[in-house]
């Protein structure tokens, strides 16, 4: 009996356990992540930008697209060029002039990659991309870089 | 070679004025964006001068790392790093590689890439 008991729980425990492992694997339901074109993009830049600067990058990028892609999205160019200018000013102190420049022609590149990235991968799916990006504009707690 | 030098300085800092410019003239209605063609000849010069280098330099030449950088991952390893996934509430899956987060349905998810990043 005591064998029985004892194999239930561990059986018991390795479901448990590989419950918790699915548990912990997100949902990959995003099947127009064009993955390579990402990390070829990515992999040299790592640590051009800091997380949060880059993901500004990134949403710009999409907001572009987006209005690019679909229709009754326009983008809001001032609040795009001061965000954009943000990221460039708030660089490291000790660049000198000519490292200055490079960074900001990286972020400008980062920013067409991003964007060309993105708008390949909405064509891949085209009306929900452009649902997607109508839902988000008109939800009210939301910031967007689109014009009301 | 100092002249050369000093030659690239100088459109160094003339790209960095156009591009100011540039952005300035983004946010214009077109009928003020005008750009001399003497200046666009220059313009069209030093920026692709710039463009030239920073796309050499991507290629594993990189060396301006924002203050406090520390590689998530070990030297050779950005590619199991670069798949790796999270989800920050049920339908969305973020990217810590991309800093870009998505929804189930396959669609960037601007909402909650702000919301994770901060920005």
């Amino acid at each position: 009996m005591m064998d029985i008991l004892t194999s239930l729980r561990r059986t018991a425990g390795a479901a448990l356990l590989a419950g918790l492992a699915v548990a912990a694997t997100p949902a990959l339901a995003d099947d127009f992540r064009i993955d390579d074109a990402w990390k070829a993009a990515l992999q040299d830049m790592d640590g051009v930008l800091t997380d949060k600067q880059h993901a500004l990058i990134n949403s710009i990028a999409y907001h572009a697209a987006a209005a690019q892609m679909c229709d009754g999205i326009d983008i809001d160019a001032p609040e795009v060029t001061k965000a954009v200018e943000s990221v460039i000013a708030d660089a490291p102190k000790d660049l000198v002039e000519g490292e200055q420049i490079e960074r900001m022609t990286t972020i400008i590149l980062m920013l067409g990659t991003a964007k060309g990235i993105i708008l390949a991968e909405g064509a891949l799916h085209k009306a929900d991309f452009c649902a997607n990006a109508v839902q988000e504009k008109a939800d009210a707690q939301n910031d967007h870089f689109w014009l009301p | 070679m100092k002249a050369i030098h000093t030659k690239v300085s100088a459109s160094r800092l003339l790209l960095a004025a156009f591009a100011a410019a540039a952005m300035l003239v983004a946010a214009q209605p077109k009928a003020e964006a005008k750009i001399s063609a003497g200046g666009a000849a220059i313009l069209g010069g030093v920026a692709g001068l710039a463009v030239g280098a920073a796309i050499a330099d991507s290629q594993k030449n990189k060396k301006i790392y924002y203050k406090g950088y520390n590689p998530p991952y070990q030297p050779g390893g950005y590619d199991p790093y670069f798949n790796q996934a999270f989800s920050p509430t049920t339908g969305v899956v973020c990217y810590p590689a991309q800093r870009l987060c998505y929804n189930n349905a396959g669609s960037i998810s601007g909402t909650w890439t702000r919301k994770v990043y901060g920005y």
